[in-house]
């Protein structure tokens, strides 16, 4: 299922009820805490859309506790802590500058959703990579066959890219097939990642 | 925060105490209410500047309570100048703490080695140029960069004295001909930070 977690709502109940501005990094980790908390009681797959929509300022502290440190746990190729993806959705073009500071400086990539539903990517991620992954996103989902195809890349390239989107967490791999990460997210039916 | 040169201050930010993380967000959420006026209508900054400028404010006044070991204090206003910039107002914010300084913090990193050449002045590069922390995790240091990235986006300055040193990243225009770094100060235990945003002029 796709779980929706609001970052302002996990401010106001680890921090304090007053506070809608996501500053200092002790708040950073409060916040990211009820956040892990929140993941640990949905499984061991899940998709699960960040909402920053209701956060004021963010800063570079709790860009780094919130978005960095929450993907490093899950997208670690070695291991990874559960199968969680993530869409991060409400991201102003004030809360851009520090997203896109840490995930420079932690070399990660995150699928970021506007208001219209259109998705892109945002971080650190190579040429073909990121041509793969739009072109996946168009397709919405499909098999090893047909990504290859449509990429132009061999079947041996193909599996080997889509490996990599998937261990970063940027595709959801299921039964014998890939779907991008955003396109999950505008499905008309809720997408079960435990089917 | 007193100058001979200027004239007409205002304050956005009275001197306010900096010992913790909840006083960090207290002065967000106060100076947020007054900077878009200050800023945007009579510095004629763009209303994406606000956003910006109370990240940086933050930036600096955690970086008291992440590494001063003590509390320190915080003051935001705006002033006119009379001779730099031909009568321009300016926005500055000063933070000041009396806590263990810049090399006092680097040096208490886990491993930390000292180098040839090592002073208050090089401790000041390392941070502020080099984005160095006395934290072993990457996600540190970002919180001055970026300061520094936004003094550059609109042409202000940032100065920061500790110890014996001072160093300042100097804006692109001519309105300011101060040193990039000074040493051999007086010392000051602790930090003095300052960020000087001008007016825009067409």
């Amino acid at each position: 299922m796709i779980n929706h977690i609001d970052v302002s709502s996990m401010l106001r109940k680890s921090v304090c009820e007053l506070y809608s501005n996501l500053v200092t990094r002790p708040t950073g980790a409060a916040v990211r805490c009820e956040i892990e908390q929140e993941l640990d009681r949905i499984g061991d797959r899940a998709l699960t859309v960040i909402d920053f929509s209701h956060v004021g300022l963010l800063d570079f502290s709790c860009a780094d506790e919130i978005v960095a440190k929450l993907l490093l746990q899950y997208v670690s190729t070695d291991a990874p802590r559960r199968e969680v993806y993530f869409v991060f959705r409400g991201i102003s073009e004030s809360h851009m500058e520090a997203i896109e500071t840490v995930l420079e400086r932690h070399k990660l990539a995150l699928v970021t959703q506007h208001a219209d539903g259109r998705t892109r990517l945002l971080g650190i991620i190579g040429l073909e990579e990121r041509l793969a992954w739009e072109i996946i996103s168009q397709l919405g989902a499909g098999a090893v066959a047909d990504i290859a195809e449509a990429t132009g890349l061999s079947r041996d390239a193909a599996e080997r890219m889509l490996d990599t989107l998937w261990r970063r967490r940027l595709l959801i791999r299921y039964d014998d097939g890939y779907v991008a990460v955003g396109s999950a997210t505008t499905r008309s039916e809720p997408l079960r990642l435990d089917a | 925060m007193k100058s001979a040169k200027a004239t007409e201050t205002s304050v956005l930010l009275e001197v306010t105490s900096i010992s913790k993380s909840d006083d960090v967000h207290e002065v967000v959420d106060k100076i947020q209410q007054r900077a878009q006026d200050a800023l945007v209508k009579n510095l004629n900054l763009d209303a994406k500047i606000t956003m910006r400028f109370t990240m940086a404010l933050s930036e600096v006044c955690q970086n008291i309570v992440e590494h001063a070991g003590r509390g320190g204090w915080v003051a935001v206003q705006t002033y006119t100048w009379r001779v730099r910039l031909g009568g321009r107002k300016v926005v500055v914010i000063a933070v000041a703490d009396p806590g263990i300084g810049f090399r006092k913090s680097l040096e208490s990193a886990p491993g930390f080695q000292r180098k040839d050449r090592w002073d208050d002045g090089q401790a000041l590069e390392e941070t502020v140029m080099r984005g160095a922390s006395r934290f072993r995790d990457p996600g540190r240091g970002q919180g001055l960069a970026g300061v520094r990235r936004f003094v550059g986006n609109w042409d202000g300055k940032l100065s920061i004295r500790s110890g014996s040193a001072r160093i300042a990243v100097l804006p692109k225009g001519d309105w300011d001909e101060d040193e990039p770094l000074l040493e051999d100060l007086p010392y000051f235990p602790g930090a003095q930070v300052q960020i000087t945003i001008p007016e825009r002029v067409a």
